[in-house]
């Protein structure tokens, strides 16, 4: 049954793949997408906080950014300020007062008796002086127009009423513009802690008292406003009446606070991380049990930064919410949509034609016909099977391009059509159109899969109908799988039955060691092609050998 | 002698599934002869033909034409054209594109040619029909023209003559008898020796897979005057062969789905109400008159049930 030459060489060919992997990479390709599955998130966070150079987003820079942001809201400790830290205050009181303070201050005043001085290394506590004074500098910093404005006299009701005076002061565009601004100055805004760093940095009283007062105390109301704003924002925008309007304003609260929450997280962790070496403790606190939810909103604040700058590749989480459905529907994604549909159908249509060429053929004599008349086994294989490639090739560059022209002529009318569930032109950072031809190359390599199954399986006997229906089915049942199980590890075993080349290559919602670095890491296209190759090679191995046994 | 032999087949056997399709079976053709292979349904005929074409993949034994081993040097099946039963076409082409396109993979796709030929077997007023539109005998002609034109060495035809009226037959006869002057080889498969009586040089006759005997034209003449056999013809002929053996105490003979015996008419008689009042189904009841079913009613073993 086997031939063990062909074999052996499919294997080589197979591992030479492999190794190529593992080593080349499309450097333009996306960057993974990143599922909210809690091992998925679990490993971007370990990337994030580690600070690991094979860290899936492409900046580190920009992972530093909200670890400085974060630092930050270090001050800001009291219960009813806009965000929440409750550890925080304890530690500092514990760590930094007791520790790293005290050797500061013995440094800056008594130097003989520091024990940095003594060792030379000075780095950690240069380290974090310098961080204490930017905070300081910020502080004072209140030329800014943003913290103007929060201790102005102006009272502000509502985080609308913020929002539109800061675009009419400063001119901005964008209300999610505003109030991310807005909000990054709210956290430099505390006070007991700002107080108590002040006094550690021996900073005049006279200058602390007329900072708490001028500043201190009206911020506080008005966080507080803003927080009861924000939540009230947030309970309604969660009823369904309010949602065409405060959807951007809900998702946008939701950020934030997914920001400072975990900023907090991974501020713990470096702060431990750096106490730990300072002051020798261990396990100061503990960041290793970390939530679901914790781990999802670290998510969702890189991904926030990553996308403010264009860095991060989105990848459509859900592709058939309709309720996600853009309002900048655009002639792709009609174009898209309906070549997700016909691409299916196409599918079929080639398992269907593989039944007809191979199964039917067989049993009506053609076959015998054809090799009757001195053609090569070869030479009907690879005709037959051309046949189906280029047939179905050309149905689906067919709709593609009638669909484009349909959708060029109908997206103004139908802004909310079901059209748009895909979102382009907004969902993604690969154009457009590329994003289309991927997907329609996608398709026609998913019919030669499916095209070589159905052949095999109308070699295995000559019940052909039979073996033409466990086709459809097993086809039927990788759809399904597709859809419900593409996140977990199993699934990567199966890299042929994505329907959706945009799938692989973005990055599968697989994130599993070897075979993911194999397969998908910076969507190796190359591998994928030479499993497909294989593929055909087996199959025709086993239909020549089939054949004549049937 | 061996030298001058087109097709040599030596010990040939097809296994499939634990099944055998051909048992060793050994027989050898010369330049120009026509060899008939006469035995009834799934007696091994279509599937030596298909070994000897290489369709089938060769369990033992070996397969020479021209001196040269099939398996080695699958070329030479180049030489041997077969005409398939039932004839098939892509029957929603028309007469000429199928001939064009079929002379055309032999490497032999000359218009003129074709249509001579299509003439000769008149076939061209038809060239134009759609092919599901022919009768069995227009396609059987079809299948004969294309071998007509490929010019092989070596022609298989298997089963020209089956449900073909006499009238036909005897055209096809005619057609076959041309190529034969061409010095082409040909095989003949049939199940009806009748039908192949002075077409062939040599008869083979097959029974269960394996060659009983080859006999010249001239050996089977003998079998005219050979003892013939009555036959009843039933659903279960396995059964019914050991009823009548236990029953009659008669020798029986199995011959497709007909049990052989050697007895006269009122006995013959009396086994069709055995069987009637056993309700076991007859078909048909009578005395093999054709010479092949006699030829191979008396190459047939006898029956023995196995204990």
């Amino acid at each position: 049954m086997f031939n063990p030459i062909t074999l052996v060489g499919l294997i080589i060919v197979l591992g030479i793949c492999f190794l190529a992997g593992l080593f080349y990479q499309i450097p333009t390709t996306p960057t993974p997408s990143i599922s909210v599955n809690g091992q998925a998130t679990r490993a971007v966070y370990q990337n994030f906080i580690s600070g690991s150079s094979s860290a899936t987003f492409d900046s580190r820079a920009k992972l530093d950014i909200i670890l400085n942001e974060a630092e930050y809201m270090l001050s800001v400790q009291e219960e009813d300020s806009c965000f929440e830290f409750t550890n925080l205050k304890a530690i500092l009181d514990d760590i930094v007062a007791k520790n790293v303070v005290t050797e500061l201050k013995k440094y800056k005043t008594e130097p003989s008796t520091s024990k940095y001085v003594e060792s030379n290394d000075v780095s950690e506590l240069q380290t974090i002086a310098s961080n204490l004074h930017n905070f300081v500098e910020n502080l004072q910093s209140l030329s800014e127009y943003y913290t103007r404005l929060i201790i102005t006299t102006q009272e502000f009701a509502t985080l609308k009423d913020i929002s539109d005076y800061l675009v009419t002061a400063t001119n901005l565009s964008s209300v999610t513009n505003v109030l991310d601004a807005l909000c990054l100055r709210i956290k430099y805004f505390d006070t007991l802690q700002t107080y108590r760093t002040l006094r550690l940095l021996n900073i005049d009283d006279s200058i602390l008292a007329e900072f708490e007062e001028k500043y201190i105390t009206k911020t506080k109301t008005k966080l507080a406003n803003i927080r009861t704003e924000m939540e009230r924002l947030y309970n309604e925008a969660s009823n369904d009446y309010y949602i065409s309007n405060l959807k951007d304003l809900k998702n946008l609260i939701t950020n934030y606070k997914v920001i400072v929450t975990s900023a907090k997280t991974a501020i713990q962790s470096e702060l431990g991380i750096l106490l730990r070496k300072v002051s020798g403790s261990k396990k100061i606190f503990n960041n290793q049990n970390l939530s679901v939810e914790d781990m999802k909103i670290n998510l969702e604040e890189a991904k926030f930064y990553l996308t403010r700058d264009g860095l991060y590749y989105k990848q459509y989480q859900r592709p058939l919410n309709f309720g996600s459905a853009s309002s900048s529907v655009t002639a792709y994604d009609h174009c898209y949509f309906i070549v997700s549909i016909v691409g299916f159908m196409t599918i079929v249509f080639g398992i269907f034609c593989a039944y007809k060429l191979f199964g039917k053929d067989r049993k009506s004599g053609k076959l015998d016909l054809l090799l009757a008349q001195k053609v090569k086994f070869g030479e009907v294989f690879a005709g037959k099977f051309f046949a189906i490639f280029f047939c179905t090739g050309f149905i689906l560059a067919s709709f593609t391009i009638l669909s484009f022209i349909w959708g060029s002529i109908l997206y103004a009318f139908l802004p909310n059509s079901i059209f748009a569930v895909f979102n382009l032109q907004s969902g993604y950072t690969i154009a457009p159109l590329f994003f289309l031809l991927l997907k329609v190359v996608g398709i026609e390599l998913q019919v030669v899969f499916w095209v070589v199954v159905t052949i095999f399986m109308m070699n295995m006997s000559r019940k052909f109908e039979l073996f033409f229906g466990l086709s459809l089915l097993i086809f039927a049942l990788a759809t399904a799988g597709n859809i419900l199980f593409n996140d977990q590890f199993w699934y990567c075993l199966l890299p042929f039955v994505h329907v959706d080349l945009t799938a692989f290559l973005g990055g599968a919602t697989m994130q599993s060691g070897f075979l993911v670095s194999a397969l998908y890491v910076s969507g190796n296209f190359y591998i994928s092609l030479a499993y497909y190759i294989v593929v055909v090679c087996l199959v025709y191995n086993f239909t020549n050998q089939l054949f004549k046994k049937n | 002698m061996e030298n001058k032999n087109v097709l040599v087949v030596e010990h040939l056997s097809v296994l499939i599934k634990e099944h055998f399709l051909v048992k060793d079976v050994s027989f050898s053709m010369a330049q120009g002869e026509c060899l008939g292979v006469v035995g009834e349904d799934g007696s091994g005929k279509s599937s030596l033909i298909k070994a000897i074409t290489g369709s089938l993949p060769i369990s033992d034994g070996f397969v020479r034409i021209d001196g040269k081993d099939i398996k080695d040097h699958p070329k030479i099946l180049n030489e041997v054209s077969i005409c398939l039963d039932p004839p098939v076409f892509f029957k929603f082409q028309s007469v000429m594109e199928n001939m064009e396109y079929l002379c055309s993979l032999a490497g032999k796709n000359n218009k003129q040619r074709i249509l001579d030929t299509l003439d000769k077997f008149n076939l061209l007023e038809k060239k134009n029909k759609k092919v599901y539109s022919l009768s069995y005998y227009e396609r059987k002609l079809m299948a004969l023209a294309l071998a007509f034109i490929n010019e092989s060495k070596f022609l298989i035809i298997d089963e020209p003559f089956k449900s073909l009226p006499v009238q036909s037959i005897q055209t096809l006869r005619h057609y076959i008898a041309q190529l034969r002057e061409k010095g082409t080889t040909i095989i003949i498969t049939s199940k009806n020796y009748d039908s192949l009586e002075d077409q062939c040089d040599r008869y083979m006759f097959m029974v269960d897979r394996q060659v009983k005997e080859i006999l010249h034209r001239k050996e089977c003449e003998k079998f005219s005057t050979a003892k013939t056999f009555a036959f009843v013809a039933v659903k279960y002929p396995h059964y019914c062969g050991k009823l009548v053996a236990e029953n009659f105490n008669l020798s029986v003979k199995l011959f497709g789905n007909r049990v052989l015996f050697d007895a006269n008419e009122d006995t013959t008689a009396e086994i069709v109400k055995f069987f009637t009042k056993n309700k076991l189904s007859v078909y048909g009841a009578g005395y093999l008159n054709r010479k092949g079913e006699r030829i191979l009613a008396n190459l047939t073993p006898y029956f023995k049930e196995n204990k």
